[in-house]
C-alpha cells in the first residue's frame, strides 16, 4: 500500500535520512523507533509530502505520491508532533475548517464532528478558544482532524504526547481497531511500551539509517532479546545506560 | 418576491463563502488580527472593529480642522473676497495623500510578516488535500483584500468630509462631485501603494534571507520604514507649500519634491481635477 524506496534527505550535504526502504500494507501498524536525531521526523515529513526527498520516492498503491500530492493527501490522516493550531478558532471551528478544506459535505461533516468531539470528551469545550485548550486537548483535536475523513493511511507522530492515561488507553485501542479495519498506520514514537503493544511491524532508525525492519517478533527473535526495550537498547545504545545513569547520579550528589 | 430574491442571494453568498478557497481567505484575514499562541510576535491583539475605527480617525479629525480654512462665512469676515478654494486645496490634498500613505504604511509595518504563510500554516494546511497554488492564491487574495479594506477605511472620512469642506461652497455640483471622486481615487490608490510597498519589502526580505536572519533584521528594518514614513509626514508641511503651485506648473516639479512617491499621486490629483 504505502511504500518507501531509497528515501534520502540531505541538508547541505549532511545526511538526515539515508536509503530508507519499507512497505506498509493495509492492516499493518508500523512502529518507527529511534533515538533523538535518528531521522524519524524527517522520514515522517517526507511520507506526508511536507518535505521533498533528496533521493528516493514514496509510493501509494505503486504510484509516486508526487504525481498527485493532493489526491494522496485526501487519503492521508496526519497527526504532527506538535499541536500548533490556530488559537483564534474554537475546537469546533477548527474541525469544521479542516473538514471543509478536505471537501467533506457539510451535511455529513457536522454530525461527524459532533460525534467525534463527544467520544473524545471535548464536546463541552467545543466552543472554547483553542488557546485555552491544554496540550492533551489540542492533541485530541489533531487526532479528530486526522480521522474525520476516514483516511486509508494514518501517519501518527507521537500521538499520545500530553494525553492523560485514559485517553492514551483509548487511542492505543483505537489504533488496533483501525488496523483491523485495514488502514495502514505509520506510528512514530519514543515510548517503547506503546509501540510494543500496538505495532505489528517495526522500523528502527539510527543516524538516518534503517538498522532493523520487519515483524516485531522476528526482530526480537533475531536479536535474541525478550522485550522491545532490550532489543532497542541492543540496537541503538552507544553507551551503557545503567552506567551513564549511575555517573549522572554521582555528579548530582557530589559536593 | 423581493424577499425571495434576497434570500436566494443570501444563500448563494453563504454557499460561496463556504467554498474551500474562501474559507482559506477568511482564515488568513482572521489570523492576521490574532497573534495569540504564535511565538516571536511582538504585537498586541486588537479586534478588527477597533482597528478600523482608530485608522479612520486621523482623516476625519484633519478634515474637521479644515472647516476653519475653507468656511465661506469666515472668509467673508476675514475680508478674503477672492478666495481660490482650488488653489488652497492643493497643499491639503497633498497632505491627505501623505497621511493616507503614512497610516496604511504604518499598519503594514505593524503587521510585518503576519499576513504571510508561516510555520503554523505549514503544519496545519500543507498536509491537507490543497494544492500549494491554491494556498498561495488565497494568501494573495487576503493581502489584496486587506489592502483595499484599509485604503478605504483610512480615507473614508476624508473622502466625504474634505470635498464638502473644500468645495462645498462652489456653485457647481459637477465640480464638487469631480473634486470628491478624484480625491477619493487618489488617496485610496496612495494608501494601497504604501501598504503593498511595505509587503513587497517584507516579501523580498523573506525570499532573499534565511528565516533566522530575517527575524534578526526585522526590528531594524521596521524602525527604518517607520522613520521613512515619519519623515514623509514631517516634510509634507514644507512640500505642501510647493504643491500649491502644482496647478500652475504641473509638469515642472522641484527636484526635491520629485523624490517622494506621494508627489506622483498629487500630480495625478491635479491632472484628474484639471482634465477638460
Amino acid at each position: 500500500m504505502l511504500e518507501a524506496k531509497g528515501l534520502t534527505k540531505r541538508y547541505a550535504s549532511v545526511p538526515a535520512v539515508q536509503n530508507v526502504d519499507f512497505c506498509l500494507l493495509a492492516g499493518q501498524v508500523l512502529g518507527c523507533l529511534g533515538p533523538n536525531g535518528s531521522g524519524k521526523s524527517t522520514t515522517v515529513k517526507m511520507l506526508t509530502g511536507l518535505l521533498d526527498p533528496t533521493a528516493g520516492k514514496v509510493f501509494l498503491h505503486g504510484r509516486d505520491i508526487r504525481d498527485d500530492l493532493v489526491g494522496y493527501r485526501k487519503r492521508l490522516g496526519y497527526v504532527p508532533e506538535e499541536p500548533n493550531l490556530y488559537s483564534h478558532l474554537s475546537g469546533y471551528e477548527y474541525l469544521e475548517l479542516v473538514g471543509t478544506l478536505r471537501g467533506i459535505p457539510k451535511s455529513h461533516l457536522i454530525g461527524k464532528i459532533e460525534a467525534l468531539l463527544d467520544l473524545f470528551k471535548l464536546f463541552s469545550h467545543r466552543h472554547a478558544s483553542l488557546a485555552s485548550y491544554s496540550k492533551g486537548m489540542r492533541q485530541r483535536i489533531l487526532l479528530i482532524s486526522a480521522l474525520m475523513d476516514n483516511p486509508d493511511v494514518l501517519i501518527l507522530d507521537e500521538p499520545l504526547s500530553g494525553l492523560d492515561a485514559t485517553s492514551a488507553l483509548v487511542i492505543k485501542n483505537l489504533i488496533k481497531e483501525l488496523g483491523q479495519q485495514k488502514k495502514a498506520i505509520f506510528y512514530c514514537s519514543h515510548v517503547l511500551e506503546v509501540v510494543e503493544k500496538v505495532c505489528s511491524h517495526l522500523l528502527i532508525l539510527r543516524q538516518g539509517n534503517v538498522i532493523a525492519y520487519g515483524r516485531s517478533e522476528d526482530i526480537q527473535r533475531e536479536i535474541g532479546q525478550s522485550s522491545l526495550e532490550h532489543t532497542f537498547m541492543h540496537l541503538t545504545a552507544e553507551a551503557d545506560v545503567e552506567d551513564t545513569a549511575r555517573q549522572i547520579a554521582a555528579v548530582v550528589s557530589s559536593k | 418576491m423581493i424577499v425571495a430574491v434576497r434570500r436566494g442571494l443570501h444563500e448563494r453568498m453563504a454557499s460561496t463563502l463556504e467554498l474551500p478557497f474562501f474559507r482559506l481567505v477568511s482564515l488568513f484575514i482572521a489570523r492576521t488580527f490574532d497573534s495569540g499562541g504564535k511565538p516571536g510576535t511582538e504585537q498586541l491583539d486588537f479586534g478588527i472593529g477597533l482597528i478600523l475605527a482608530l485608522l479612520a480617525l486621523p482623516g476625519a479629525v484633519v478634515s474637521i480642522l479644515l472647516f476653519d480654512k475653507y468656511s465661506s462665512l469666515l472668509q467673508f469676515f476675514r475680508g478674503a473676497r477672492d478666495f481660490d478654494s482650488y488653489a488652497a486645496a492643493l497643499p491639503d490634498e497633498y497632505f491627505f495623500i501623505v497621511l493616507s500613505m503614512v497610516v496604511t504604511g504604518a499598519v503594514a509595518v505593524w503587521w510585518w510578516d503576519t499576513i504571510f504563510l508561516d510555520r503554523r500554516d505549514y503544519l496545519n494546511l500543507v498536509p491537507l488535500p490543497l494544492s500549494t497554488r491554491r494556498i498561495f492564491m488565497a494568501n494573495l487574495t487576503a493581502i489584496l483584500f486587506l489592502a483595499v479594506l484599509f485604503a478605504l477605511d483610512v480615507n473614508a472620512a476624508s473622502s466625504v468630509l474634505f470635498p464638502v469642506v473644500a468645495a462645498g461652497a462652489q456653485q457647481s455640483l459637477t465640480y464638487l462631485v469631480r473634486f470628491a471622486a478624484v480625491h477619493a481615487l487618489v488617496v485610496v490608490l496612495a494608501s494601497m501603494f504604501s501598504f503593498l510597498s511595505v509587503f513587497a519589502v517584507v516579501g523580498s526580505l523573506l525570499l532573499a534571507l534565511p528565516y533566522a536572519v530575517f527575524r534578526q533584521i526585522s526590528l531594524p528594518a521596521r524602525i527604518v520604514l517607520i522613520l521613512g514614513l515619519l519623515s514623509l509626514l514631517s516634510t509634507s508641511f514644507a512640500v505642501s507649500a510647493v504643491a500649491g503651485h502644482l496647478g500652475e506648473h504641473p509638469t515642472q516639479p522641484c527636484d526635491f519634491c520629485r523624490r517622494f512617491g506621494s508627489w506622483v499621486f498629487a500630480k495625478y490629483c491635479v491632472s484628474g481635477q484639471t482634465l477638460p
